[in-house]
């Protein structure tokens, strides 16, 4: 822990010079409060402040909080929301004054709004990659099964693929899954699925903003190499009870928000759970069968924010989720059951503390935990079996930022955090009562402690240059082994006029964990490994630039990066490598080894480099966006391939989004309301290895027989070259029509999801079929047309 | 009826269009030509050099059976120790020979392969190179215990084998170890290698060390009826220390061995050095240790 000492010193050092500096500013006047939603109260991050005399303004934080030092003065005041009714307010600030807004949603129709960076009513932000993302939206793109997934939105933007079909895994500018940092509410989610990969953890009803960080990442962010995907809960309704709830084809889903205490104290409360155990047991009572298998998956977060007076604010978020398949074998001699479940629990106290005007502070404890375990038991006559094995990662940490606002023209902002991860890559409980002394129990746990500081400056150096300019250090403790590394991180913006800006960065990046995973289906026993003396830390260095425009006075916001990135020491799989982390031949053994896991996995490299375009229509009738990226993903690893570089199984040239939606309210019946959305992808089609031959492959046999030819032919397969084969393009239309009805209680809608229309058979797989007069490749697809009915009521 | 009913009874009668669907791709536009395939394993203590040769066969086009079986016409050509010669092909055994003392076969020195066809009209096909490890004496310890019991009308008998030796926690040292029990009664005198077959865990690096040492441990059950023999039974062990190119090699075959079916496993690429090629030419330094009578 010695290595922390100076991380730590230096920047508590910091936040106390912030602090001193922020009562400092003289002969200054500073506007400052609370942006808000009226009605509900709830905190509106990224609302803008406008002063249109001075030309200058700012926006709210991520908890609603805006500070403004201006000279005095009176002025007319802008605040402004995409979705809500702006307000000017006239204000006195002869001297600083603190000033609480609530802006009033704007009609229904005006209420979904791409939020985009809402920097652009005060000039384009200075950090690029970043797009953000809300709750309404999420819910307005058609999904599979009629299911609202965030992931499968932001798979919508470009620079971001899916995987395999229906997967919610996020591919960022060529990472893998494993290089995306996703936060809820500060904690770290460590397998964002259900059901295999299918959907995402995060239930839509309970989201207010989620915010994507390609590149270009700000200091304040670190641990991961590709992107950080950043959730944030509602806070619930200050004023009044509230609630929704739906029935889908697969699940059904509630939330309710309110006031503990009114104004003071408000929650929310969201979950949802499948039914596809229940849906069998007619078939149970029709066949009088047991079908013997059984699945479901619930979650459940919620959020408690207590406002205990102006300066300070507490939250307390949690989420618990789990996926749980089980079955059950009855056979006349005895009973076989197997049962696989896995989950994440994680929970967050942030403490909101304005230590000034100007200086805002936000420490949080964290707490996140994920367990996958397996239990198979079998009793057949006299023979009695159990097997157990688990794995999972929980983490404790705490962090702390401050965000300083000295001036229009700079922003500072200071952190620290530590987290402390307990792994558990292996535990097993083994008894066969035949075996005498078979009874093994064993856990295998190891501990780390990851650390980090940082320090940013936001600064505008005259009328057109932006500045954000940071640094990272970051420690890692593990077995025996520390690293500690410096994250250079600079982004630039260069105003060509009001309306477009060019942009350039550039951020160096470590990941402390290793992801390691079965195969690519997104199985939940994929493992969270620390970096150690053997498997050493992955790292990268991204450059992006690009150009930025507003088109029509913000109806249309026009975007094109490009961007390399070279990452460092990523993980690859050597052949055959199994993480099941316990040999299974040795089963039987009595004292089953442990497998090492740095045996199975190498290091290389990976190259990714491209362009994205972004065409955003913000306003109007129709809404939506067009996103195109062209780019390229190459792997080289010393012992795979030969050496040779190769492209990576999501490698696409070329991959199209297209979401567009329309929503009017009837003439005739002005409390009806319908909603049309559409979404259609391209994709070029994934790489895959396939066999090209077979051959008699040469094998030593024992010493005293030194002689190359085995006992019997070994007959191996020729795979050629690692992902050289590619599947055919990816591409799907996806349509969602929403009726919804003003009632008595509140507001009733049915929603017609179709996935696929045109019923296009994608590829899932494929495999080398022997016929009898040769080999042949046969593609599998999993979803043809999938419609689904939703049914949703929303009560006031 | 009302214009939503029959958007829902369309939607209705469109969900038999879903589910898991194939379709024929066949012949993948990509050219798979046949590969020639080498094996060659050199060490020391070998009094013969053995040399295979054949060629691959493409999946999705006609092939050669003769030729995927063994080449009879190729010239295999060692080069090392400062001597070369070629192997002689010896169509009882269908692969290729060569008497070590043609090309003695050193620790620590450095062999090339080479491989022509006569048809080809001598033209180089394939080539490697390999170096053998230096000349080490591990200090290598084993550990057996054997256990009975006769639960009638059948006896049953353990044999718990530990085998360990003592290597630096480095990647650069590479290990193929097999052991076997080596059984001696009054009609009967044999070795069963246990583990001496393609697909069984048999090769290690110094990465597998813990506390400087690599331990193996087995755990053998013998049963049979009536009674145990209560014939000698001793443990025996052949540690090789291998070059990196046989390590990876076998490493890899036995991956692929054991991969278990499934549509989502990644193909193993087999490991080769065989430049122009597949297969491996690879060397071993080989050490043996028997335990006493258990």
């Amino acid at each position: 822990m010695n290595g922390l000492k100076p991380v730590f010193s230096g920047v508590f050092v910091a936040l106390i010079t912030l602090t001193q500096l922020s009562f400092a500013q003289n002969g200054q006047a500073v506007l400052s409060g609370y942006l808000r939603e009226a009605g509900s109260r709830e905190s509106l991050p990224g609302a803008a402040v406008y002063f249109p005399s001075l030309k200058q303004g700012t926006t709210a934080n991520a908890f609603g909080f805006y500070s403004i030092t201006i000279p005095p003065g009176r002025y007319a005041v802008q605040f402004s929301f995409v979705g809500m009714t702006p307000k000017v307010d006239t204000l006195d600030l002869s001297r600083s004054l603190v000033h609480d807004v609530e802006l009033a949603p704007g009609s229904q129709l005006t209420e979904i709004e791409i939020v985009g960076d809402a920097a652009d009513q005060s000039g384009a932000a200075t950090l690029m990659s970043r797009m953000e993302l809300s709750g309404q939206q999420i819910g307005a793109v058609p999904t599979l099964m009629g299911e609202k997934d965030l992931f499968k939105t932001v798979q919508l933007l470009p620079g971001v693929q899916s995987g395999n079909e229906g997967q919610s895994g996020l591919y960022v500018r060529g990472g893998g899954p494993d290089q995306n940092l996703i936060l809820l509410d500060g904690a770290t989610v460590y397998n964002a699925s259900h059901l295999f990969g299918f959907f995402s953890v995060f239930n839509g009803d309970a989201i207010k903003q989620v915010s994507l960080s390609k590149g270009g990442f700000p200091a304040r962010y670190g641990g991961r190499l590709s992107s950080v995907l950043d959730v944030t809960m509602r806070d619930g309704d200050k004023n009044q009870y509230r609630g929704e709830f739906g029935l889908g084809v697969i699940s059904s889903r509630f939330l309710v928000e309110g006031p503990i205490v009114r104004n003071k104290i408000s929650f929310v409360a969201a979950g949802r759970r499948t039914y596809a155990d229940a849906l069998l047991l007619p078939a149970r009572w029709i066949t009088g069968e047991d079908p013997g298998v059984g699945y479901y998956f619930y979650d459940l977060s919620g959020r408690v924010h207590y406002e205990i007076n102006r300066k300070n604010r507490l939250f307390l978020s949690t989420y618990t989720g789990r996926d749980a398949f089980a079955s059950r074998q009855e056979r006349d001699d005895g009973t076989r059951r197997a049962n696989i479940s896995w989950g994440n629990v994680s929970g967050t106290l942030r403490w909101n503390h304005l230590a000034s005007e100007r200086l805002f502070v936000n420490t949080t404890l964290i707490y996140t935990d994920y367990e996958f375990n397996t239990f198979l038991s079998e009793r057949f006559d006299a023979r009695n079996i159990t097997a157990g094995y688990s794995s999972g990662i929980r983490d404790w940490g705490l962090r702390s930022d401050a965000e300083y606002l000295p001036s229009p023209r700079r922003t500072v902002r200071a952190g620290i955090s530590v987290l402390r991860h307990r792994f558990i890559p292996s535990a097993y409980v083994l008894v066969d009562a035949l075996v005498p002394g078979l009874g093994t129990q064993r856990v295998v746990r190891s501990y780390s402690v990851e650390s980090g500081g940082y320090w940013e400056e936001e600064r505008r150096i005259g009328t057109r240059l932006e500045s954000n300019l940071g640094l990272r250090l970051s420690h890692f403790a593990a077995d025996g082994r520390t690293y500690g590394r410096a994250e250079p991180r600079v982004a630039l913006r260069w105003l060509l006029g009001v309306d477009a800006s060019i942009k350039a960065s550039w951020a160096v990046m470590n990941q402390y964990l290793h992801l390691l995973s079965n195969t690519g289906i997104g199985l939940p026993t994929d493992l969270w490994v620390p970096a150690n003396a053997v498997v050493g830390p992955q790292r990268s260095r991204q450059w992006a630039a690009g150009y930025e425009q507003l088109i029509r006075e913000g109806r249309w916001v026009f975007s094109i990066e490009g961007f390399y990135k070279l990452s460092r020491d990523v993980i690859g799989y050597r052949p055959g490598a199994s993480f099941l982390l316990i040999d299974p031949d040795e089963l039987d053994s009595g004292e089953p080894r442990s497998i090492n896991w740095e045996r199975q996995v190498t290091q290389g490299q990976q190259e990714s480099y491209g362009a994205e375009l972004y065409l955003q229509k913000k306003k109007g009738v129709i809404k939506g966006w067009l996103g195109y990226t062209l780019s390229r993903t190459w792997l080289q690893f010393d012992e795979l391939n030969l050496g040779e570089r190769f492209p990576a199984r999501y490698d696409r040239r070329h991959d199209l989004s297209l979401f567009a939606y329309h929503e009017r309210q009837r003439a005739r019946a002005p409390e009806s309301s319908r909603r049309i959305s559409s979404a259609f992808v391209f994709g070029t089609g994934n790489t895959v290895t396939i066999p090209s031959g077979l051959f008699q492959a040469p094998f030593p046999v024992g010493p005293d027989n030194p002689n190359p030819t085995p006992w019997f032919p070994v007959y191996a397969t020729d795979f050629g070259r690692l992902n050289q084969y590619r599947l055919s393009p990816y591409h799907r239309l996806d349509l969602s029509i929403q009726w919804s009805k003003k009632k008595k209680w509140g507001t009733r809608s049915w929603e017609i999801s179709i996935y696929n229309l045109y019923n296009r058979a994608n590829p899932w797989f494929i495999d080398a079929v022997q016929r009898p007069n040769g080999t042949e490749l046969v593609q599998y697809s999993l979803f043809g047309i999938v419609p689904a009915l939703n049914y949703n009521f929303r009560f006031r | 009826m009302n214009p939503r009913n029959v958007y829902l009874w369309l939607l209705v009668a469109a969900v038999g269009f879903g589910g898991c669907r194939e379709t024929l791709i066949g012949v993948p536009d990509i050219d798979f030509p046949p590969r020639i395939v080498v094996g060659c394993f050199i060490d020391p203590s070998y009094d013969t050099l053995t040399a295979t040769l054949s060629l691959s066969m493409p999946l999705y086009q006609a092939g050669n059976e003769e030729d995927f079986r063994g080449i009879s016409d190729g010239i295999i050509v060692l080069e090392g120790a400062g001597k070369q010669d070629t192997f002689r092909f010896d169509p009882v055994r269908r692969h290729y020979r060569l008497p070590s003392t043609a090309v003695p076969i050193l620790p620590d020195s450095t062999y090339t392969l080479k491989v022509y066809r006569t048809s080809s009209d001598t033209l180089l096909l394939a080539q490697a190179r390999c170096t053998v490890p230096p000349q080490r004496t591990p200090q290598i310890e084993i550990s057996a215990e054997r256990d009975s019991t006769n639960p009638t009308p059948f006896y049953r008998e353990f044999v718990n084998l530990v085998v360990e030796w003592p290597v630096q926690a480095t990647p650069e040292r590479y290990f193929r170890m097999l052991y076997g029990l080596k059984q001696r009664s009054s009609t009967d005198s044999a070795i069963s290698w246990i583990n001496d077959a393609p697909g069984k865990p048999q090769v290690f690096t110094g990465t597998d060390a813990t506390d400087g040492w690599i331990r193996v441990s087995d755990r053998f059950v013998f049963w049979g009826w009536g009674s145990a023999t209560g014939g000698r039974t001793s443990a025996i062990v052949c540690l090789q220390e291998t070059d990196i190119h046989a390590f990876r090699y076998l490493n890899a075959l036995n991956a692929q061995i054991n991969q278990p079916p499934g549509p989502f496993q990644e193909g193993v690429l087999l490991y080769t050095n065989i430049e122009g090629g597949l297969g491996c030419f690879g060397a071993s330094i080989t050490n043996f240790i028997e335990s006493q009578d258990l």
